[in-house]
């Protein structure tokens, strides 16, 4: 019957998942309720069995007298309370922070009342990927006549503004969207309204809507806001709402919106279709693939293009990311695995313990039902103890993640991380889980004591149970090493990024950035513009010298992707090549040392190259100084001039390879093209040119506010941001990093405490049972280290056991941290060996002190009570 | 004999027509508008516990096209007397309600 079952179970939860998600885990969450409560069942055919005299007691939970039972047995045992509370605490919360932050990353839909039947609207590939970055507005008009798929169907691009007035000039990241756009996201704003079609109809002058954050930073959180004005871009906008302060679109980075009439927004429009009521994605898909084959008669699409619908979910996440969340969230479930593994150890021991009063009260005529019934009263209580500990823990926990989170899982995502009902119900499933895994099978197992059997006997041996502790603490051994060796290897790659040599010297240095907006600075005047503002910083107190580029090692710059063609060669070999665009004043601030050759002058020619010594290598050794060369597919040949030191401009592409070049700052040529993402929407949005200015120091740097008032001496309206000394740009770079190691590196601590914990439970219990062999074998002349050899034995060879199965484990399972490594590879030597002499270490520790107990057992004494 | 409530379902689904595990829980689902909602551990319990009273059986024959794994359930003449039964007894409670004016006169459903 078992496969059989089991194909039914799958066709039931598959079911279920269909009709909804929730539904899904509703109903999974009961079948696995059933499938543990089993035992307990009754039989179907005759309901009443003679040893139950009422009906009374074989209600399914415990009774009122049996929870007073509970607390009195719980009060009277408080440090086996105080453990499992605390344990269950321990690991409740860590799961709900790791889950809180995974539900928002991947598993959420969209945090909007529509958000279910949101989708966005994508050309893709014969793959399925995202081609392009939007629809045409012909191809966003026909598809909106299919009203047949669609309830509404709008459009936003992001956009960029310059705010002026109430505050500091600020560079805002927002969106030009459609008027109906917020409306079909079911939004509501806190204050004032929505944007209306009437607003694009006639023209109503330029309307805004602004973010919570916008209103407190630049309106004080003024009430009479709706009217308002606000400057952007050198236009008056009149603010028609305020959103409240959870809302994001599409993410915490935009936070000022405009209303535009779709076409005159130019460009691709991003999509955003709210699906009919009652209309299934795969339907809608359906038919969208309908209409577009009768389309695709008149304007061909490319082989197997088509326009597919794509739901939120984590689809923003990158890989990278995405993988370390996955691991995380595997890890933090493993903890709590040997939680419930080392509880229900404890449980067994607890039963044990009780075994013959149990035994006597089912003698006295108590029914095995009713003793169950007490039992798993007591654990429930623990674990609702266990439950609310753990979601208080989590509460702050939450706010130590998103402070510790970088920035893509914090603020580039649509939805915000914190602890709501949906995670309440999360942390109620997993605590319920724990408890009957920790909880019901102990409570079954002591209940079967047989009266006679547990009365004869004064000290039961316990074998039974012993066999099967044993095997629980192998399987959390085994588990806390695959976790160790994780978390061995996440350390072990982040202390190496830690002491990465930059190449430059970041101590003293501190950069801020500059978006100097490109129509009223066009290329021309930008050069003396920064001449100026890098002028008025070097004239500061104790400033030695100060230089503009596009970006800082870690932080901007632009990238080159193609083959690199040498002059007179063939072209060769795919490259990646971070290009520094910067000024002559950047070797010296930086202290970044140049090789061979000579940095670059006040006239330079734009296509001078400085560049580094491994890309001098590739281009020919001590010979390439004076030779020219190109990434394939550019008109221009560089000629090298300098040769630099190495420099780690980005740990994520020196996987690739570490070739960085550096060419002038300011050209002649116009700079290639925005990426479309900030090409301007409809008249509305003002591309920036983003400029980093860098200032060494000799002692204490300037404040912030002496830096910012120094640049607004040249042009007030000029936005200032991101003033950090660069060591913090450095650190931040590595937040991903030190969020993974950091929270890995938590559970495996935890992973082997609880293990080593479970190892000493075991252990004590051995010396407990064998008290009198024990005794007779001093007696008999044994040495104290034959009986130390004894019980740390015992305690070594069920480690060992559980350390070779989680090395196994471990080998086959690191690669999925591949990743996540800098430089360590996943079967590190190192890593590998380390952890299994940490257990066993730890193991001899956890032995020593049962052992211990043991030699003081008086021979005399046991003998005696014999 | 008196049946469950979950045990009534069973035998009176598979009584229409031969039916595996998944179309039973469907069946009394939608049979009692989501009153009786069964678990699958549940039902092979009672199944387990219906075959060895001998109140149903395996069918023979099974749709060629259908999972291999599935099983059909029908009824065997003992277990139709036993729902038989049942269904009296309830009969006999429910006219006893109507003649004490607790239910209206004559009305079925």
């Amino acid at each position: 019957m078992k496969p059989e079952m089991a194909s039914t179970l799958r066709d039931v939860v598959r079911g279920a998942f269909a009709r909804g998600f929730l539904t899904g885990v509703r109903t999974a969450a009961a079948e696995l309720m059933d499938i543990l409560l089993a035992p307990l069942r009754r039989d179907p055919l005759s309901p009443r069995r003679p040893d139950r005299p009422s009906p009374k007691s074989t209600a399914a939970l415990p009774s009122l007298q049996d929870w007073r039972t509970a607390l009195r047995r719980a009060r009277s045992h408080p440090g086996y309370c105080v453990i499992v509370v605390g344990v269950l605490a321990l690991v409740i919360a860590a799961n709900t922070v790791v889950f809180s932050v995974a539900d928002s990353a991947m598993f959420r839909g969209l945090p909007y009342p529509n958000g279910s039947r949101i989708y966005e609207l994508f050309n893709a590939d014969a793959d399925g990927n995202p081609r392009g970055p939007g629809l045409t507005p012909a191809t966003f008009d026909e598809w909106r006549r299919h009203t047949e798929v669609f309830e509404a169907l709008e459009a936003f691009g992001i956009a960029n503004f310059l705010a002026l007035g109430n505050g500091e000039p600020e560079q805002i990241g927002g969106a030009v969207v459609t008027p109906g756009l917020f409306a079909a996201l079911g939004a509501h704003p806190a204050r004032g309204r929505l944007f209306e079609p009437r607003d694009v109809e006639r023209d109503g002058g330029d309307l805004a809507i602004i973010s919570d954050a916008v209103w407190h930073r630049r309106f004080g959180g003024a009430d009479d806001i709706a009217g308002g004005t606000l400057t952007l871009n050198d236009r008056p906008f009149t603010i028609v709402g305020v959103m409240p302060p959870h809302f994001r679109f599409p993410s915490a980075q935009h936070q000022v919106w405009v209303v535009r009439d779709r076409r005159q927004m130019p460009g691709r429009l991003q999509t955003m279709a709210l699906l009919n009521r009652g209309l299934r994605n795969e339907t809608a898909q359906e038919r969208l693939d309908t209409i577009a084959a009768a389309l695709a008669a008149e304007r061909p699409q490319p082989q197997g293009w088509r326009v597919r619908l794509m739901s939120e979910r984590g689809m923003r996440l990158n890989p990278w990311t995405r993988s370390a969340l996955q691991v995380l969230t595997m890890a933090v479930l493993a903890v709590l695995l040997i939680a419930c593994a080392n509880l229900a150890n404890l449980a067994v021991a607890q039963a044990l313990a009780r075994r013959q009063e149990l035994a006597i009260r089912a003698a006295l005529g108590a029914s095995r039902w009713r003793l169950v019934r007490e039992l798993l009263a007591e654990h429930l209580l623990l674990g609702a103890a266990g439950g609310i500990g753990g979601l208080l823990l989590a509460w702050w926990g939450v706010q130590v993640a998103i402070a510790m989170a970088p920035d893509e899982l914090t603020i580039w995502t649509a939805n915000e991380i914190r602890i709501d009902g949906r995670i309440l119900a999360f942390t109620a499933l997993i605590t319920i889980a724990s408890t009957v895994l920790f909880g019901i099978f102990p409570a079954w197992r002591a209940s079967r004591a047989e009266a006679g059997d547990a009365l004869k006997t004064r000290t039961g041996s316990g074998v039974h149970y012993g066999r099967l502790r044993t095997l629980l603490v192998v399987a959390e051994v085994a588990i806390s090493v695959v976790l160790l060796t994780g978390a061995a290897l996440l350390i072990r790659s982040f202390t190496r990024l830690t002491h990465l040599e930059p190449g430059f010297d970041p101590r003293g240095l501190t950069t801020l950035s500059l978006q100097v907006p490109t129509d009223r600075y066009p290329l021309s005047a930008r050069r003396e513009y920064i001449d100026r503002i890098a002028q008025t910083l070097r004239a500061m107190p104790g400033v030695e010298s100060v230089s503009a580029s596009n970006g800082i090692p870690t932080d901007g710059g632009s990238i080159h992707f193609g083959r690199l063609e040498v002059e007179g060669s063939a072209p060769d070999g795919d490259v990646v090549l971070p290009d520094a665009h910067v000024d002559p004043a950047y070797f010296s601030t930086m202290k970044i040392r140049l090789l061979a050759g000579r940095g670059f002058t006040n006239d330079e020619p734009e296509t001078s190259a400085v560049v580094s010594e491994s890309l001098a290598q590739r281009l020919g050794g001590a010979g390439a100084l004076g030779r020219r060369f190109r990434v394939e597919g550019f008109k221009d040949w560089w000629t090298v001039v300098g040769i630099a030191a190495e420099v780690r401009q980005s740990r994520r592409l020196e996987r690739d390879g570490t070739y960085e070049m550096y060419t002038p700052m300011w050209r002649r040529a116009a700079p290639p093209p925005a990426p479309a993402a900030a090409r301007p929407a409809g008249g509305t949005s003002r591309s920036f040119d983003w400029i980093r200015m860098t200032i060494r120091t000799a002692g204490a740097p300037p404040s912030v506010a002496q830096i910012k008032a120094a640049v607004w001496n040249i042009d007030p309206a000029q936005p200032v941001a991101d003033v950090l000394p660069v060591d913090e740009v450095l650190a931040l770079s590595l937040s991903q990093d030190r969020f993974g190691a950091v929270l890995m590196g938590t559970f495996a601590a935890l992973a082997l405490m609880l293990a080593a914990a479970g190892l000493y439970a075991v252990l004590a219990q051995l010396v407990a049972q064998r008290r009198q062999e024990i005794g007779i074998r001093i007696a008999l002349g044994a040495s104290t280290a034959d009986v130390a050899r004894l019980i740390v034995g015992r305690g070594i060879a069920t480690t060992a056991v559980g350390i070779a199965i989680g090395i196994a484990a471990a080998w086959l399972t690191s690669h999925f941290l591949a990743n996540q490594l800098y430089e360590v590879h996943p079967h590190d030597p190192v890593s590998f060996a380390t952890v299994p002499a940490v257990l066993f270490v730890v193991a001899l520790l956890a032995s020593w002190l049962p052992a211990r107990r043991a030699l003081t057992v008086d021979p005399i004494e046991t003998l005696r009570a014999e | 004999m008196h049946l469950t409530k979950e045990v009534f379902y069973v035998l009176a689904s598979v009584a229409e027509r031969p039916r595996h595990g998944y179309a039973i829980i469907q069946d009394v689902q939608a049979s009692t508008g989501d009153a009786v909602v069964l678990r699958t551990g549940t039902l092979y319990n009672i199944l387990k516990r219906l075959l060895e009273e001998g109140f149903i059986a395996e069918a023979d024959r099974r749709p060629a096209d259908d999972d291999e794994r599935r099983r059909y359930y029908i009824l065997t003449p003992a277990g139709r007397e036993l729902l038989k039964a049942e269904a009296a007894r309830l009969e006999q409670m429910v006219s006893l309600a109507r003649a004490r004016r607790m239910l209206p006169k004559g009305a079925n459903r």
